[in-house]
């Protein structure tokens, strides 16, 4: 019977725990908020996105722009804030993933009508990462090879060009000495 | 004509061809080095194998085409227009190599796509995850619409071509007709000219405005660089996925704009008001055009939009309708909000005015696309004159003039010759339009993309992406290239090959016959 | 590369020109929006 009553409350315990694991996934596509633009603006929406390329500090807050791979979009926040993120994506790096809440703002009045997102609370999900862009071994041997064939080529060219010019000089000669013997 | 001609015939284009093609691969230093300064060896190895597949290329055409140098056979107009188209399509895809290596086009096709892109100027695109990109990538997809704007041929014109006299033959065979100096080398050069002046002036004021909206000195440098590229060469690239909308800033979008109406002005313009001409910029029909239709296009689409209340304040107005009309005028392509809110907000009347203006285009013989300003100013002039004649009595012998740079007489032919150059441009246009419509896209939307890669101008509405239909691709590829060459260029090179292989045909035909 | 005094003028002119239609639209666009 207890093993029946331990069965029932950790079945209850998981069930109560779902709610919680599917309020942690409600978050937004980039491309969402874009293609639903008139139904989410003004709403507080909750993004899951890479933060790319650098700050930008203006006079009353910076912005960020982030990327969730489905699109990109800015974020507007206290300069405080922006100074949690330590990576920024690009080439060499994967930046900090960070999850947003803001307020998504189809037409911005504050920023010109643009599009974005005015920071509410910002969680840094995880740290950014140097990206390993590993050279390929065949790469290597094909860009040798091919550097090869290309000087060869060359060294063909001008052997080539000098031997022409040598000819026509010939022609010449030979046109101006007929002239003369005539 | 017999066979030894013809032999020439495919000597000259090969010799002359290969010689704007090393010219190009050479240029594939500069990125090289920036993957280099930057320590991107992925990159840099991409960039070796691109240089040395288009250096063999090259140097393979031009001794081809040694015939040449020894037989000093003729160079006709139609090498001059082969050359410039062939040399295109070559380079379309020797160029897209770095682009394949990397990653972010997943197909070849892809990568061609972008390149064409890229030389006409136009500026949609299917490479992926921009803000990840290598700076070597970066720097060359900039510099391909940078040089695609002043032209390949002009750049091989300006230091490799000794002989002057099949170098204005490929000089128009690529566009341009506009001659600056009696020698079409020093017209080259001055074409060059003003675009580097332009560009130290330009990359200057957006290295500044970038620190000033909190760039880091290094980064501003070089987005200052690559926008001002893609300003001048009214191209529309740019570094990041969000476009110009990646600086939040009002001032770096106004000095874009001034750098691309600037730039979608005919070089002539830009030699005279050098020359100390200062009236010029106000009595060319083609800026006087521009001023008239992009005027009138910004009113009514503030207006439209207006009224849909999608945008209700002057700022906003400014910087997203204003922005935008202007950058699909001048065929640059730079977008200020995401592309499928031309879709979803713009509705009809504000996609009409963006269809209409992205045809009308920039200024003839410049960086733009588009039907140019001096052919819808002609062809409206022409219209005027022959209501006037009808109009007036026939013993009135009145003179019409268009001024361009110098008066020109308002004859029938050039209006004949502007209207037909339009009428291929709409037909280009509507076949694009069809196709979209074809494969299932609303009809306004189709009208859309084909308006922006018939005029080279490159904003989508949201149908370019790497899953498109592959034929639309290869139209769009087409159409990007079409409208670039200005047809004339493209029309003759078919019709030279389709008659070479034509004659080719005739004779294998003969001959088994014969046996 | 060297610039002379026209080309120098005929740049500023062309600059200016063109900030002034963008500034020109702006200020009408303002009216028509209010």
């Amino acid at each position: 019977m207890s093993k029946n009553i331990k069965i029932f409350f950790v079945t209850l315990i998981i069930a109560g725990l779902v709610p919680l694991h599917v309020a942690f996934a409600t978050s937004t596509k980039i491309n969402d908020l874009i293609e639903k633009a008139m139904a989410f603006d003004g709403q507080t929406v909750t993004i899951t996105a890479e933060a790319i390329g650098e700050k930008m500090d203006r006079k009353d807050g910076t912005w960020v722009n982030v990327t969730d791979v489905s699109n990109a979009i800015g974020i507007w926040m206290p300069t405080q804030e922006s100074r949690r993120i330590s990576i920024f994506g690009n080439y060499k790096e994967k930046g900090d993933i960070l999850e947003i809440t803001g307020v998504f703002n189809r037409a911005c009045k504050e920023h010109g009508g643009e599009s974005d997102l005015h920071l509410i609370s910002m969680r840094v999900m995880k740290s950014g990462e140097i990206v390993q862009n590993k050279i390929s071994m065949t790469k290597l041997i094909i860009t040798i090879v091919l550097l090869g064939t290309t000087l060869l080529f060359i060294l063909f060219f001008i052997n080539q060009s000098k031997y022409l010019k040598m000819k026509e000089t010939k022609k010449n000669g030979k046109a101006n000495g007929q002239r003369t013997l005539s | 004509m017999n066979t030894e001609r013809k032999a020439n015939s495919i000597e000259i284009i090969s010799h002359y061809t290969g010689y704007v093609i090393l010219c190009i691969s050479l240029l594939m230093v500069l990125p090289l080095l920036v993957s280099i300064l930057f320590q991107e060896w992925n990159p840099a190895l991409d960039f070796l194998i691109s240089i040395s597949i288009s250096a063999i290329f090259g140097l393979a055409l031009i001794m081809l085409g040694w015939q040449r140098k020894i037989s000093k056979s003729d160079f006709q107009w139609k090498h001059g227009f082969t050359v410039a188209a062939l040399s295109w399509v070559l380079l379309m895809f020797l160029c897209a190599i770095p682009y394949r290596l990397s990653g972010h086009t997943p197909s070849m096709l892809d990568s061609m796509f972008d390149v064409m892109s890229g030389f006409t100027t136009t500026g949609v695109l299917l490479s992926q995850d921009l803000d990840h990109m290598s700076n070597g990538l970066n720097m060359w997809r900039h510099m391909l619409t940078f040089i695609g704007g002043q032209g390949m041929v002009v750049l091989a014109l300006t230091f490799l071509v000794k002989e002057t006299g099949g170098a204005y033959k490929m000089y128009v065979g690529e566009g341009k007709d506009i001659e600056l100096m009696p020698n079409v080398k020093g017209t080259a050069g001055q074409i060059w000219k003003i675009s580097m002046v332009y560009l130290i002036i330009g990359t200057g004021a957006l290295w500044i405005n970038g620190l000033l909206i909190g760039l880091q000195p290094i980064s501003a440098f070089f987005h200052a660089l690559y926008i001002f590229e893609s300003s001048w060469s009214t191209g529309g690239f740019a570094p990041m996925t969000q476009n110009i909308m990646y600086y939040h800033s009002v001032s770096y979008e106004s000095v874009a704009i001034v750098i691309f109406i600037i730039g979608s002005f005919n070089f002539g313009l830009h030699y005279a008001m050098w020359q100390g001409n200062k009236k010029e910029i106000v009595r060319n029909i083609e800026t006087q055009s521009f001023f008239i239709t992009s005027f009138t296009a910004c009113m009514l689409a503030l207006a439209g939009l207006a009224k849909s209340g999608i945008y209700t304040d002057a700022m906003a107005g400014f910087r997203r309708v204003v922005f935008n009309v202007l950058s699909a005028h001048t065929t640059t392509g730079f977008g200020s909000i995401y592309a499928r809110q031309y879709a979803l907000e713009w509705g009809d009347f504000g996609i009409m005015i963006m269809v209409i203006v992205m045809l009308i285009g920039g200024s003839a013989c410049s960086t733009a696309g588009g039907f140019k300003g001096l052919r819808v100013g002609v062809v409206f002039k022409g219209i005027i004159m022959e209501v006037k004649k009808l109009l007036s009595s026939e013993r009135n012998m009145k003179v019409y003039k268009f001024h361009h740079i110098k008066d020109y007489v308002l004859e029938d032919s050039v209006v004949k010759s502007s209207a037909i150059i339009i009428l291929c441009y709409i037909v280009l246009f509507s076949v694009g339009t069809l196709l979209g419509t074809y494969y299932g896209y609303p009809l306004s939307h189709s009208a859309f993309e084909a308006a922006s890669v018939t005029g080279n101008v490159g904003l989508s509405i949201g149908i370019t992406t790497p899953s498109m239909p592959v034929l639309m691709k290869i139209y769009y590829i087409l159409a990007m290239y079409l409208g670039r060459l200005e047809f004339l260029s493209v029309f003759a090179m078919i019709g030279y090959l389709g008659g070479g292989i034509k004659k080719a045909c005739q004779k294998t035909l003969k001959s088994s016959l014969s046996h | 590369m060297e610039l002379n005094k026209n080309e120098i003028k005929g740049i500023l002119e062309e600059v200016a020109i063109v900030s002034c239609f963008v500034a020109m639209i702006y200020l009408v666009s303002s009216v028509i929006m209010m």
